[in-house]
Parts: C-alpha cells; structure tokens; sequence
C-alpha cells in the first residue's frame, strides 16, 4: 500500500489481527467470542479493550461452544463474530460445517489463525482445507489496513449471500504491526428476530440436507463473486507469472520491487484463497509461458492452477512446490520467494547473501522453555516427582501424559515428566488408553484448569465411569496464562465487574463419581507429594486438585526473595541434585567464577522450593531485601 | 531514507516494547512502518525477535531479507547469534552483553558463547557492546534495557529522532516514570558520538 505521511495528522497502527478486530467493530457487529490461542487471541483482547454498550464480548470455554453462540446470534439476526486458532477451528469443525449448510442471517465471519513455521507448537495445519470442506468463502488480508476493510466489508457479504465468512489469517500477518485509518462503525441491527424454518436450521431427512448442501454451494460462488475484486492483478512485461495469496504478496512485493520495469512478471494477488478466482488464473495462464505459484505450507493454489492449465491449448509450465522450489513445512521469508523468482526468470541468483538459515549454529545449549519464577506449576511437578518415589515407584515407571498450555512444560528439564502431548484435554482419555494397554505403574495425567474445562470433562467422565485406576493432577491457576493470563471458568463473571462464579473442579468431579477429590496448595509441597503418593497408590480414578493463580496475575504486593549463604553453598558441582538441576528456576544462577549459587533478587518471587532443596540449608529468605512489586 | 532493524532477546527482556518504541516513533515522524514481533508465548525466558522496517513506503516484506538489516540489536549474548545473518556488510550490531543462560549451558558451560565468539561471528560489520543492564539498574529497573538499547539506537542513526523515540517510548509505557526515560538517554549518551 502506499502511505502519505501528510495525510494522518494522528497515526495509527494496529497488528494485523488487530486490525480485522478493528473492522468488526466497524461492521457494527454485537457479539465477539472466541478462545485465547496464539496467533489469533489479540482479537478478542482488542475487542474487549473496546467493548461498548453494543458489543458483547467474551471468552467462551472451548471454540465450538464460541461458534455456536456466534451462530445462535446470527440466526437471530445480529452481526457476529467469533475467533480462534488453527487448533481451535478443529475443535469447531462439526458446527462449522452444519452452520455452514444452514447459513446466515446477521453477518458471521469467524477468524482463524493459522501458525506456518508452527512458531506457537501444535500440528502446523493449513487451515484453507476447512474452507473447502464447508463450503464456505475464505479471505486472506495481507497489510493491517486490508485486514479492517476486509473483515467490514465481509460482514456485508455474509449478509448479503447468506454464508458465513472465514478470515485466515497467519502468524506473519496477524503479528505485522503497521499503520491503519480508523473509520466510524456501522450502527448494526439491535433487536432479535428468529424465524421458525426447520428446512433451513435442522438436518433430519436426507432431502432437506442435500438441500442444504446444495444451498451453501450457491451462496459459496454468490459470496466469491461479491468478494471479487479484493483479488488484484497486475500487468507485466514477460511472458512469465506469478501467482500468490496476499498472506505471502509482502515476499513476492519484496522480489519483484527489485527487477527492472521490462522484466516484471505478470502478478495474480490471490485475497479470496476458496473458492480461487478461476477466470483470473485462466487469463494469466493465457499469457505465460511460465508460472510460479507461491503459497506456504499445502500447494493448494498450485494443484488448482495446474488442473486449469490441463484446460488451455498451449498450457504454460508450472512451477512452485512440485519442483521443490519452496517447502510445504515452515513458513517463508523473501529470500526463499526471491530464491524461487529467480528460478522462474531463469537467471542466476541475483542477491549475493550467504543462504544461512537465521538459526544459530547447532551446538549451542539449546533454550527449552520452563516455568516462571515462583510458577505454582514447578512447585506441583516437584511434589509429583516425590510422590513417585513416596509410594514407591521409580519415576520412569510411572507414565504421566501431559496437556496444553503452560502445564505441558513439566516435559522440560529438570522434571522429564509428561511423555504426550495431544489436543485440548487429552491427557485424562491418553492416560486411559496407557491404563488400558496393561500398564502396571501408576499412570498420571497432568491438565491446566482452562484446558479441563475446555476439553477435559468428558474424559474424566469416561475414566470414571468405567472406574479406570488413574491419577489426574489438575493444575489450578485461574488463567489460561500461555496465551496471556485470560480468565478460565474458575473465575468467570457474567458481567464484568460483576462478582465472579467460579466453578469448582471439585464439584465437578465428584459429580463424576470419582472416587477421591483432594485439593492443595502446590507451594506446600510436602503435603501435596503425600496427597498424590496416595492417589498413586489407590484403586479408580483420582482427581488432586493444585490451586494457586498464576503468579504472574498474583495479587501479592510485597516479595520476600530468598539468597544463598555463600558459607554455607558447595557449589552446584558437588551437589547431586543441586538446585539448579532439581528446581531449575530462571532466577538460579551461577556466581561468578562458578562458586556457587547465586539467586537473582529482581526475579525471586519467593516461593521458597530452592530453599527446600538445598541439603545444607544454604538458602534463607531475607526479610531485609523485600520489594514492592508494581 | 530508510532504516531496516532485527532485534532479539528473550522474554521478559522487553524486546517487543523496543520494537514498538522505534517503529512507534518512526510512524511519529510521518514514516511507513511494519513491525513483526514473533512472539506470543507469555513464557519468560523464550527466544523473542522482531523485524522493524521503516520508510517511505515501508519495505513491502515483513520480514527483513537476509544481509539487508542497518541496524541488530541483541538483548542477550547468545541470542546475538541469530543476528549475523540479517545485518548487512558495513552495519552496525547494538549487543548487550546481559547473559541469560539456558538450562543447559549449566552442564556445559563451554558451549555458551563469549563475547569474542559473538565479535567474529560479525566480520564485516561494527560491533558495539552497551552495558545495557548495568545502565538500566543503575536508573531503576532491570526492565529498562530495552529502553537504554533504543537510547542506543538513536545515537548511531538518524533516521528515527530521538525525541520521537522518547515519546514513543513514554506512549508505549505510560506508567513508568521519568527513570525509564533517564535509562534511554544513558544509552545514548554512552554510544554519542559513534553516529553516523
């Protein structure tokens, strides 16, 4: 885009994920839901930094719940929203596809964020399939600014042909910060009105569903033809093209931008990724002799492109991931696409840098995440690793499968603990199947509180029910913290400011039948080793509930560090297990000349567990260095 | 005139917050701007990076090519590393020399870079050790080196003024006080004179 400097006496700028929040509001839309996961939860907390008497926003407790909400909210006639993650969307695909056949009435347009290079962890998935499995169209905003005008105008679209709208955003676009114009929102319809239509809103009969499908297929290529001209193209000079979807045209921009004026290709800039604008592919065909298609991750417009070129008389070559010419794993970088344009023009590669990868050299000591400071989740791993030995067990005899977020990195050094990581809430059902597989010791599954009630209910209902002997450590912070420290069901307000509801995993789970329900402080460590020996030990399922917030949203005010004794430390060398290995805290350190332990006193929160595992009691608080925190 | 910056450290370093400070300014002074921060995980301690292209237009890529960066700025010694591919002969590398050691380089203590092996790993370009952290505890709060490295950053170009910066820098952390902004002019003041 180009950008004059005078024309924005107040600039602004916005993240690309940001920016289509910003055009939802615009849009006059009443209700914006989702699930914290990165790439895609700063829309939901832009939005809910914005909230007004008009939009509802909120986190749901799991995406498909978020979906049907926002779809119950359509069919009533009021714009919605809803965003998540590329995992999140998995977890929404069965109502994704039945509203999908049912359609709209207010505007529904669902974001999703997609991770090429898997930077967040998770399956790196191509989430463009789910707009083709759903029948349903798909934009790609490359710039900020387009992200705003396309999530407003999408809402137009959705409305006026009836489909729901999917937005795809990347990792890369989502997380580009850049300059946006701010325009003033829509008023939006505001009072509810829900027809009674079965034909439209319920699949039993085979009939009303092929109806249906027929139906979303038309309103699809209605929504393509309306969306249209966010494709764009641009004329060239060769007999040479190149075909791209806007979430990598920055790459392909930054290669062409390079080449003089009588070299430029032919340019297709692809913003409607499903269904493809076949008559604009056709017509760049048309006047190629060569064409290069690039996208990340699945050669999806590549395999489109070659089936229309089957079509012309005198098809051009196509070049792009058959050739290898750019991988289907990680994202892409201009050098890759400007590596790829060369290949295109045949010519020598024209830029001289060296082709490192911007990784450093393999030898270094690699960073593995771990726990904050003062985690109450390192104080919980620590008891479990005790209870192991507590009841008798060797700790790699007792298999513990892990969960998603923060709690999954007791798969880290110093703990080595859980051995799976799944999808939401499959610790409980994995550890199941472990049980299941005849596996004699102890089998511990290890979930975070949003992550059990996102997805963790029903296989500790299946546990129970059949009375499978497992242990289930819940690790209660009140947050989903991995994603930036949002509510999770435990402190739930129905209004905010409102007095919070919280639910009690407890209740839940004696509900359950579950045969024991404890619940403890991680941070006394002690008591809960011998609270989890027990379950250990013990018959049917057992829930141990570790509840302290996370204590990067702690409402502590003061902190009392603790230091090590310099008399009375030996040094990490002669200790087994020292400190470091056994607790391994970012605020443990070396001191110089690697005498011994040093304690950082800006990062001790003071929880006390080195101090607990020092066998010379080399590490006291001291009440003299307390700090304020802000 | 146009300025392309990478910065790196890990979380909890500030390395976002000075991403957005100089790209902030630079949108102050009526430039294009974009700015990618590869970060999200609010993991302490996690490799950050963030690419900040500055211009009129801004470049049109995100992502700064390889060999093309002005300006890297490391926040942490062996993070520096993942810089060498992105500066451009002839520029300059702002490299804290604050060590936030992996688990592992506990076991071996060998294998965490020095600062000579950083220096070489930048034949062809200028390096410039600040004191970063140093420089910010002395006025305050650890927190404030991202603040001396953009301090840094005006010394050695012009691109971006420095007091846009300092507003930048008081927009993106209104509820510091007037310190955060003495720990920018202490890292400007120890690189003045070795601009450009």
């Amino acid at each position: 885009m180009s950008f004059d400097p005078g024309s924005s006496p107040a600039p602004s700028a916005l993240l690309g994920v940001e920016a289509c929040a910003r055009g939802v509001l615009e849009a006059g839309a009443r209700l914006a839901t989702g699930y914290p996961g990165t790439p895609a939860t700063p829309a939901i907390e832009y939005l809910l930094a914005q909230a007004t008497e008009h939009l509802t926003v909120e986190w749901a407790v799991n995406e498909k719940v978020a979906l049907e909400v926002a779809a119950g909210h359509s069919w009533a006639g009021l714009r919605s929203f809803v965003a998540m993650k590329m995992s999140g969307l998995n977890v929404a695909s069965d109502t994704l596809l039945s509203v999908a056949t049912s359609g709209t009435v207010g505007g529904l347009v669902v974001y999703v964020g997609d991770d090429p290079g898997a930077y967040y962890g998770m399956v790196e998935q191509d989430s463009r399939l789910y707009a083709r499995l759903a029948f349903l169209p798909m934009l790609e905003p490359g710039e900020p600014d387009e992200a705003r005008r396309m999530a407003r105008h999408a809402f137009d679209v959705s409305e006026a042909a009836g489909t729901p709208i999917l937005i795809r955003g990347t990792t890369t676009t989502a997380y580009t910060w850049g300059p946006v114009t701010f325009e003033p929102p829509e008023r939006g319809r505001r009072t509810p009105r829900v027809p009674f239509d079965i034909d439209r809103y319920t699949k039993a009969g085979a009939a009303r569903c092929r109806r249906q499908h027929r139906e979303a297929l038309a309103r699809m290529a209605e929504a393509a033809r309306l969306l249209d001209p966010w494709n764009q193209e641009v004329q060239g000079h060769r007999d040479v093209g190149v075909i791209a979807p806007a979430s990598v045209w920055g790459y392909v921009a930054e290669a062409v931008e390079r080449l003089p004026q009588n070299e430029r290709p032919h340019l297709l800039r692809i913003a409607v990724v499903h269904p493809l604008p076949e008559e604009r592919i056709l017509g760049l065909l048309s006047r190629c002799r060569r064409v290069l298609v690039v996208e990340e991750l699945d050669p999806l417009i590549e395999e489109r492109v070659r089936s229309l070129a089957a079509e012309l008389p005198h098809p051009p070559r196509i070049l792009g991931k058959r050739q290898g010419l750019t991988p289907e794993v990680g994202d892409l970088d201009p050098d890759a696409v400007s590596a790829a344009l060369d290949h295109l023009l045949d010519r020598e590669p024209q830029r001289r840098v060296p082709r490192r990868s911007p990784d450093p050299p393999p030898d270094l000591p690699r960073r593995l995440l771990t726990f904050c400071p003062g985690c109450p989740h390192r104080s919980a791993y620590v008891a479990l690793e005790r209870a192991i030995a507590r009841a008798g067990y060797r700790k790699d005899d007792v298999i513990v499968t892990g969960d998603i977020g923060c709690t999954i990195l007791g798969m880290n050094p110093p703990h080595n603990l859980c051995r799976t990581e799944v999808a939401m809430g499959s610790s409980i059902a994995v550890a199941e199947g472990f049980v299941r597989a005849g596996v004699e010791a102890p089998v511990v599954a290890v979930i975070g509180d949003s992550t059990f009630f996102h997805a963790g209910i029903p296989p500790l209902l299946n546990a129970a029910s059949k009375n499978v002997r497992l242990t289930v450590l819940v690790l209660d912070n009140h947050h989903a913290a991995m994603t930036g420290f949002q509510p999770s069901p435990t402190q739930y307000r129905p209004t905010p400011g409102a007095p919070a509801q919280p639910l009690s995993i407890e209740e839940l789970a004696r509900a359950a039948r579950v045969r024991r329900v404890r619940k403890t402080l991680p941070y006394f460590t002690r008591r809960l080793s011998r609270v989890l020996a027990t379950a250990l030990r013990s018959p049917g399922v057992q829930v141990v509930v570790a509840e302290a917030p996370c204590v990067r949203r702690s409402t502590a005010r003061v902190v009392i560090p603790y230091q090590v004794r310099p008399d009375r430390c030996v040094g990490p060398d002669r200790c087994r297990p020292s400190c470091l290995e056994a607790v391994n805290c970012p605020a443990l350190e070396l001191g110089d000349g690697a005498a011994g332990v040093r304690i950082d006193a800006d990062r001790c929160l003071g929880c006390g567990l080195c101090a607990e595992a020092c066998p010379y009691r080399a590490i006291r608080r001291r009440i003299r260095s307390r700090r304020r925190l802000p | 005139m146009n300025l392309d910056v990478v910065a790196c450290g890990v979380g909890g370093q500030g390395v976002v917050t000075l991403g957005r400070v100089v790209a902030g300014a630079a949108l102050r002074e009526g430039y294009d701007v974009r700015l990618l921060g590869q970060s999200g995980l609010s993991q302490v301690g996690a490799p950050v990076m963030v690419h900040v292209r500055i211009g009129t237009p801004a470049g049109p890529s995100p992502k700064v090519p390889l060999g093309t960066a002005d300006v890297v700025i490391g926040l942490e010694r062996m993070e520096a590393l993942k810089l060498t591919p992105y500066l451009r002969p002839g520029g300059t590398a702002l490299l804290s020399d604050e060590e936030v050691r992996p688990y592992e380089a506990r076991f071996r203590p060998e294998a965490y870079p020095d600062r000579e092996t950083v220096e070489t790993a930048f034949p062809a370009q200028r390096v410039l050790w600040i004191p970063a952290l140093e420089l910010a505890r002395r006025h305050g709060s650890p927190a404030y080196v991202g603040a001396v490295m953009a301090g840094a950053l005006a010394a050695v170009s012009n691109v971006v003024d420095r007091d846009q910066l300092v507003l930048a820098l008081r927009a993106e952390r209104p509820h510091e006080a007037d310190e955060e902004v003495e720990a920018f002019f202490a890292g400007y003041e120890f690189l003045a004179g070795t601009g450009d």
